[in-house]
């Protein structure tokens, strides 16, 4: 900033010496024209007096003719002499006095002829007087000439002081005007200039300012940078690429590595042992000359107890007013190496384990694996099994409902061909012989059939779904009344519908339903109800009759095959339904059950799941 | 070389069933006679002869129809339906398959050889007969046979 304050100066001095060249040549141009108006002036004042002088002359030169024609006394030749001397010599100085060229020419032209005749004039009468032609004189002096002369000089001496009155005051205007000029040049030029100087000095008060706030903002940055760099936890040292001497260090270094300021500054890394450990420190040294950052090199190095610690290396190149330079950032990460060192060992003990315990999987998967085929084989198998068996049973339970039946057919064909053929030739007693060995049969057929149905129950799927007990009640009692005589007073209520295996379950509704129209079919007015209750948070289904009922000592018996209570003389039946039923309420996880009394009716219930 | 002309033939094993099903279709007269055989060889040996029928040129026997069992000993109802719906002397007479086989294997290769007709012998005996008599007035009476 130093040519700011060349050049403000020297614009100041230039100023300076403007104004004062300035001021001096408006002096000098000033005086000179003073001067010059002076030396007019004076000039006037001469001519003046001159004329005055000439025309004091012309009077004296007439006076003295006049005085020597009136007297004719010679004393009066004497001023005559002398003012025709004088009347030279003042035209001759008037003349060469005399610039204006109007003046002169009036003054030559005009005046000097004048004076030239007056003398002439007086010439002539002193001449005249002397010759004593007084006469002679007083028509000269009566003529007016003189008198003429005289006043006609005096008229063009009037004429030419009044030109001269002109000229001065001319002059003196101009002389004004121009000191005016002059003074009003100088002003302006010195305005000039102030305004400049002002302008100038605000510029180096402003510069002044910044160079202020320059130098503010430096001392503050670098207290800055003294917290920055000497206080920062990180240690931190500046040295140079050269040689590596250590030219600053913080706190934080020397604290680290046990050092005291003076130890260090001025010392080589090599000198004091701070050197970084080879190869990392070729790595590093080609880092910082391939220009690449150096950031976070890890390395031990030896502090001056002889402690090997682990720092994190960062370096960056700077410039410091002009100087190359190397700022080094170390941070301690001897903890952290240390607790890397017992992760890696942990991780690798993990490693062996897991690499074990992997081992161990893969083994166990592969057993899994094999017992899983050998389980699904076996599934499989039994499946196969399963299925062999049931279609055995099937084709068992079939074969046996046929085989057992074709001769029950032919007993009873034979029976109506012995009947038919020879029923005209029989005997009551033979013909009621032969209904009891067809009634037989046909008993036989529907112990065949409800037995085959019983075996089948067991391998038969429920399939639930949603039963409509309502509907399929109704279609029951529909289908088992429709045939019968004895009007049966049905009270059917509402039925909650039940999910269920609807083919099962309407045969449990087709047992239960026949059994009570069967056996109140004694009764004058049988009377059936069907409908439900809620137990337990169960649903119960039930049906009332008003028949014949049961022994309630051998309630438990009425589910078991085959079991009746009442004589195939008294109501028809084979002892199957009811287990039938059992068996199918308990497959579907419900329970069946009844209650009853001789002659008093019978109350059959059960609950699905 | 006789050539009696025989209405019915029914292959049967069961001599009772055969039994009650001649009586059946004799009813109303309808048919002439009802030869009864009681398995397969006998059915080919009484059509075709004895030794081997694919051979043969000219037949034993031409029933008008055949009511033909399946579970019979020695050659069953299956073989013998095959050998008369592919010999070109007896494949257009009518075979009625009378069993109680009501498998569905049965039946589907009973049709797939030509059978014309499939019953079942139902188990209760008057269910029986009556089927015996439908059969007796549908195939009788109401089917036209060819002639020959």
């Amino acid at each position: 900033m130093n040519s700011f304050i060349i050049r403000s100066m020297t614009i100041a001095v230039t100023l300076l010496i403007i104004a004062v060249l300035s001021v001096i040549l408006i002096s000098i141009l000033q005086f000179r024209e003073i001067r010059e108006t002076n030396s007019i002036i004076t000039r006037n004042e001469e001519n003046r007096y001159l004329m005055q002088q000439l025309l004091l002359s012309m009077l004296d030169n007439e006076t003295g003719a006049r005085g020597y024609v009136i007297t004719g006394k010679e004393d009066f030749l004497e001023p005559l002499k002398k003012s025709e001397l004088s009347l030279q010599k003042f035209r001759n100085e008037l003349s060469s006095k005399t610039i204006n060229p109007v003046l002169a020419s009036l003054l030559k032209d005009s005046l000097s002829p004048l004076i030239d005749k007056r003398i002439a004039f007086s010439r002539q009468m002193v001449s005249l007087r002397k010759e004593g032609k007084e006469d002679e004189v007083r028509m000269l002096v009566l003529g007016g000439k003189g008198k003429h002369y005289t006043d006609e000089f005096r008229r063009i001496s009037d004429k030419m002081n009044n030109i001269r009155s002109g000229i001065l005051n001319k002059e003196r205007k101009n002389n004004e005007q121009s000191i005016y000029r002059l003074n009003l040049f100088l002003y302006i030029t010195l305005g000039f200039i102030f305004i400049l100087s002002v302008i100038n000095f605000r510029e180096i008060i402003r510069f002044s300012n910044k160079q202020k706030a320059v130098e503010a903002e430096l001392k503050r940055s670098k207290e800055v940078f003294s917290t920055l760099f000497y206080k920062s936890p990180v240690m931190k040292l500046i040295f140079e690429p050269s040689e590596i001497r250590i030219l600053d260090v913080n706190d934080s270094f020397c604290n680290f590595f046990g050092f005291t300021k003076d130890e260090l500054i001025g010392k080589t890394t090599a000198e004091t042992g701070l050197r970084i450990p080879s190869p990392l420190r070729e790595e590093v040294i080609r880092k910082m000359q391939a220009g690449e950052l150096v950031r976070n090199i890890e390395g031990q190095i030896k502090t001056n107890k002889g402690e090997q610690k682990w720092v994190s290396i960062n370096l960056d190149r700077v410039s410091i007013q002009n100087n190359d330079r190397i700022i080094g950032s170390y941070v301690d990460i001897t903890q952290q190496k240390t607790q890397q060192e017992i992760i890696a060992n942990h991780n690798r003990e993990l490693e062996e384990r897991v690499f074990e315990k992997t081992r161990e999987l893969v083994k166990n998967e592969e057993e899994l694996r094999l017992l899983n085929e050998t389980l699904e084989r076996k599934v499989l198998e039994r499946t196969a099994q399963l299925e062999k068996a049931n279609k055995e049973m099937e084709a068992f339970s079939y074969s046996v409902s046929h085989d057992l039946r074709a001769p029950l057919r032919g007993i009873i064909g034979f029976t109506n061909i012995i009947e038919e053929d020879y029923g005209s030739k029989m005997e009551e007693e033979e013909k009621r012989l032969f209904t009891i060995i067809k009634n037989n049969t046909q008993k036989m057929g529907s112990l065949i059939d409800d037995l085959l149905a019983f075996s089948r129950l067991g391998r038969k799927e429920l399939t639930r779904t949603d039963v409509d007990m309502q509907t399929m009640v109704q279609e029951v009692v529909t289908e088992l009344d429709k045939n019968l005589t004895n009007n049966i007073e049905w009270l059917i209520n509402p039925l909650p519908p039940a999910v269920a295996d609807y083919t099962t379950i309407k045969q449990v509704w087709s047992n239960l339903i026949g059994n009570a129209i069967k056996y109140s079919s004694k009764n004058d007015h049988p009377k059936i109800e069907v409908g439900s209750f809620e137990k337990d948070n169960k649903q119960v289904y039930f049906i009332k009759d008003n028949g014949v009922g049961f022994d309630p000592r051998y309630k438990d018996k009425l589910f078991r095959v085959f079991q009746r209570l009442h004589s195939e003389n008294e109501f028809e039946g084979t002892g199957i339904g009811l287990a039938l039923s059992d068996k199918i309420i308990t497959r579907h996880g419900g329970s069946i059950w009844a209650e009853g009394d001789i002659n008093k009716g019978a109350s059959f219930y059960f609950t699905l799941l | 070389m006789h050539s009696k002309t025989v209405e019915i033939l029914l292959v049967e094993d069961n001599l009772n069933d055969a039994e009650l099903t001649i009586r059946e279709l004799k009813k109303n007269n309808l048919a002439n006679e009802i030869h009864h055989v009681k398995d397969g060889e006998e059915a080919l040996d009484f059509i075709f002869g004895t030794g081997k029928f694919s051979e043969k040129e000219e037949l034993v026997h031409r029933p008008k129809l055949i009511l033909l069992d399946i579970k019979m000993p020695k050659v069953d109802g299956i073989e013998v339906l095959k050998a008369i719906k592919s010999n070109e002397l007896t494949k257009t007479i009518p075979v009625v398959m009378l069993t109680s086989s009501k498998e569905d294997p049965d039946i589907k290769k009973c049709y797939e050889l030509g059978a014309n007709s499939y019953i079942v012998k139902p188990v209760e005996f008057e269910d029986f007969r009556n089927v015996i008599s439908n059969i007796r007035y549908y195939w009788l009476l109401i089917n036209e046979l060819p002639n020959t």
